[in-house]
């Protein structure tokens, strides 16, 4: 009952991406896969919510395989998957206040009262009260990340997903979104899969921690062992040695 | 130079096929996402405006000027044994059959087009897109369908009316700058007119309609590579949009005359 | 902003709708709804009338042609016309069918029997559909089969001036005589057929024209033939005779001229091409009376035969192109 790939393999024209990645997210935690860039992090995310589909091997939500659902399931599906997105993706002909609806809307669960409650609800858990009827090109990019964070758990998912939640933030923001993810942890009770490179914050917010090298799991234990690792590889990386990195490669 | 133009026109090409294919796929997807009236129902009344309303003025001007140079240009080829009241019939005639639906649905090409593939284009490579499915939207039944429905109602509308501006425009010209009256002019009008003319105008906006949508729609869809990505994709759009007008311009003529 | 967004797309939807409905409406002549007659036509056929020609009544227009079809039987087509309102028609009113101008349009025009006297279509009792009136109607033969039989003529009256060259020979004078009175009869048949003609068209003048001058080019074929045999016979006679097949020329010219620039001229026309046609008669009367060196010079009985049987030939022709006009060209533009 959580998130589970299973043996998954998948391609980019003439680039092997994932080449037997498995991984089982624990429930209730924060899952943290570290690895550098281009390395097919978002892709395991997009294979979660099923944006794109493995060549092999299995993807699991719950008890549903994500990678056989179409059309309609599938996005059944997503409604208990929140999304966060790298820079937001948040969409810039609506205000904050509708981004941040969306979902609601589409779910037609709520009433149009009760979806405005939400929504201020939601906002005032990323610490972003009153800019409803601003639109995202009027806030900061950390102001943005913490609205794509609202977007997602406005439907209040099961799971989280979060790609590069830290990426082109200064330090202070970046803290504010480690703390943000810790809240959505502990006040929701959502389980979260983070991708980052951002080894500070991972070390900060993970539960779990896997480093992903070459689409595959190299190493995943909890984020206070890693820096016990010899593998070359992870110590390469999270010393940041290049030359250790290559050649352990 | 040559070998360069010739490498373009040859990857033009074999893109092309590859699009075929890809824009096949689109086409069932925004057929399937008919029924999803729920998704795109809300968006398609401000979709018939940014399509349709906003294209009236820039299509009427067209039309206007049109006309205008169609009577003068008529009058100056019908010297002697022509009759001048041929003005008429030879401007109604080339705007309601041909230029009124094409020089439209060129200038929507540039216009609606370009501004659908920018749009979607910037939503595919900021995610946007991908935002819509992980909040459960069926992103062509949100994005295309609208847009291709505007499309397909709008064009015959604006295609309606500025085929009878262009042939105002060419009735005042002929009244103040040729030597014509009113009735000479109705006269050469209704000379050739037949009901019909106006039909397959009518049908070949809109096929018009759905063509630069429907290009305009997948090009920005189907975009990649940043902001470059999204300039390519919109020029494609546009040259896609206008070279297809032409071929179907074409085959409505075989087809339909 | 929702609502104004809402009600300008449904204007600008409602706008082109309209536009385009009344415009076509009004290019195809409706009368939106105004009341309207129906009258019905019945010709032997059509000539090149089509959906939507006018319907005038004294030049005026009072209506359109709302549709046609071949009654059963196959013996006459029904044209159905629309007309704005009921003219005062005369007792013995018939519709002649004709074109307007050149350039293809034809229309539907209601005329006065005895004042346009043709042989308009018997209507057979039983005729009415819905108490609609039924007129019987006149197709015009196109005005390029007027062409096409001018052409022939001036082809025929070029083999009759070759023979003729050949032909000199006292023996035939009473053939000739017989020759000429064919041409008169011809030449009656040509004036009544411009005659006709003539009260239909007013623009005919270009086609006329050309007929003309293709009667004169051989004319002035036959001028130089007899004028050789003039130099052989050393008469003053045959000058008068080619003046006069000159003048024929010259009226013929002139007929045309005078119809391209004015109607009205017409009479005087007319009465020009009458005195034209006389003295042909006269000619002819007197080469009858075996006067004049070319009523003596005859004698070729066989080759004059030949030339009677080609104005006879002529003559069928003319007759043909009255009764028969759909087996002439006609005139398409576009």
């Amino acid at each position: 009952m959580s998130i589970r790939l299973d043996r998954v393999v998948k391609t980019f024209g003439d680039l092997t991406v994932l080449d037997g990645f498995s991984l089982d997210v624990a429930e209730e935690g924060i899952t943290t896969i570290i690895g550098p860039s281009g390395s097919g992090k978002s892709t395991t995310l997009k294979l979660v919510i099923g944006l794109i589909q493995p060549d092999e091997g299995e993807v699991w939500v719950d008890e549903v395989r994500v990678d056989e659902l179409e059309g309609d399931d599938l996005y059944d599906l997503r409604r208990k998957v929140g999304f966060v997105f790298q820079f937001a993706a948040l969409f810039d002909s609506m205000t904050i206040g509708q981004n941040v609806a969306m979902g609601l809307h589409r779910a037609g669960e709520l009433s149009a009262g009760e979806i405005e409650e939400r929504v201020r609800e939601s906002l005032a858990l990323v610490d972003l009260d009153g800019v409803q009827e601003k639109y995202p090109s009027e806030l900061s990019g950390g102001m943005r990340k913490r609205a794509g964070v609202a977007r997602a758990v406005a439907l209040r998912p099961r799971y989280l997903l979060y790609d590069e939640p830290t990426t082109g933030l200064d330090p202070i923001t970046v803290t504010m979104i480690d703390r943000l993810i810790l809240r959505m942890r502990d006040e929701l009770g959502v389980t979260s899969l983070v991708i980052t490179h951002d080894l500070d914050s991972a070390y900060r917010i993970s539960d779990h921690l896997a480093m992903l090298h070459k689409g595959r799991i190299r190493w995943e234990g909890p984020p206070d062992d890693i820096q016990a690792v010899d593998d070359p590889v992870v110590r390469g990386f999270i010393t940041g040695e290049p030359e250790l990195w290559e050649d352990a490669s | 130079m040559l070998a360069s133009s010739l490498q373009a026109i040859g990857r033009t090409a074999i893109r092309g096929v590859g699009a075929v294919g890809q824009g096949g796929h689109l086409a069932v997807g925004a057929v399937r996402a008919l029924r999803k009236v729920d998704i795109w129902g809300p968006l398609f009344v401000p979709q018939l405006a940014a399509v349709g309303v906003a294209s009236v003025p820039i299509a009427l001007f067209i039309a206007a000027f049109t006309g205008i140079v169609l009577a003068i240009q008529a009058s100056y080829t019908f010297t002697g044994t022509v009759p001048l009241y041929f003005v008429g019939a030879l401007v109604g005639k080339t705007i309601i059959l041909e230029l009124g639906p094409v020089l439209t649905g060129l200038a929507l090409a540039g216009r609606v087009g370009a501004n659908i593939a920018a749009e979607l284009g910037t939503m595919r490579v900021t995610e946007q897109i991908d935002a819509l499915e992980s909040l459960a939207y069926d992103p062509v039944a949100y994005l295309v369908v609208p847009r291709v429905g505007a499309g397909l109602v709008m064009f015959p509308v604006v295609v309606g009316m500025s085929m009878a501006v262009g042939i105002a425009a060419g009735w005042i010209t002929s009244l103040f700058l040729l030597d014509l009256s009113t009735p000479q002019f109705v006269r050469g009008l209704r000379l050739f007119f037949e009901p019909y003319d106006v039909q397959f105008a009518l049908i070949k906006a809109a096929s018009f309609g759905i063509t630069v949508t429907g290009v305009g729609a997948f090009f920005g869809y189907t975009c990649s590579g940043g902001a470059a990505g999204v300039g390519r994709s919109t020029t494609r759009a546009v040259v896609g949009a206008s070279m297809l007008i032409l071929v179907l311009d074409a085959f409505w003529a075989a087809a339909l005359l | 902003m929702t609502r104004g967004r809402e009600v300008m797309v449904g204007a600008v939807i409602l706008v082109g709708i309209a536009v385009t409905v009344i415009g076509t409406l009004w290019l195809k002549g409706s009368n939106f709804g105004r009341p309207s007659v129906r009258v019905d036509v019945l010709v032997e056929e059509i000539g090149q009338l089509a959906e939507g020609n006018q319907v005038r009544f004294r030049g005026v227009p009072v209506g359109r042609v709302m549709e046609f079809e071949v009654e059963p039987g196959g013996e006459a087509v029904r044209i159905l016309l629309t007309l704005d309102r009921a003219p005062d028609l005369p007792d013995d009113v018939g519709a002649l069918i004709a074109p307007e101008s050149l350039f293809g349009e034809w229309q539907v025009e209601f005329v006065s029997r005895s004042a346009v006297p043709f042989v308009y279509f018997e209507v057979p009792a039983g005729s009415e559909q819905e108490d609609v009136p039924v007129l019987g109607g006149f197709t015009m033969p196109d005005i390029t089969r007027l062409t096409a039989a001018a052409f022939d003529i001036s082809q025929n009256l070029s083999v009759l001036t070759d023979r003729v060259d050949r032909a000199f020979n006292e023996e035939t004078a009473d053939n000739i005589r017989l020759a000429i009175e064919n041409i008169q009869d011809a030449s009656e048949n040509v004036r009544d057929l411009i005659d006709q003609q003539a009260q239909t068209f007013a623009n005919v003048s270009s086609e006329v024209e050309r007929a003309a001058s293709e009667i004169g080019a051989a004319a002035s074929v036959g001028r130089r033939v007899l004028e050789q045999a003039d130099g052989l016979m050393a008469s003053g006679q045959i000058d008068s005779i080619l003046g006069n097949v000159g003048s024929i020329t010259t009226n013929l010219d002139s007929l045309s001229a005078h119809m391209a620039t004015a109607t009205s001229g017409l009479d005087v026309t007319m009465a020009r091409a009458e005195s034209a046609f006389a003295r042909v008669d006269r000619l002819s009367a007197r080469v009858e009376a075996g006067e004049g060196v070319l009523g003596q010079l005859m004698t070729d009985t066989l080759l004059v035969t030949r030339a009677s049987d080609v104005l006879t030939q002529l003559d069928l022709l003319l007759a043909d192109l009255r009764e028969n006009p759909k087996r002439y060209v006609r005139l398409s533009i576009f």
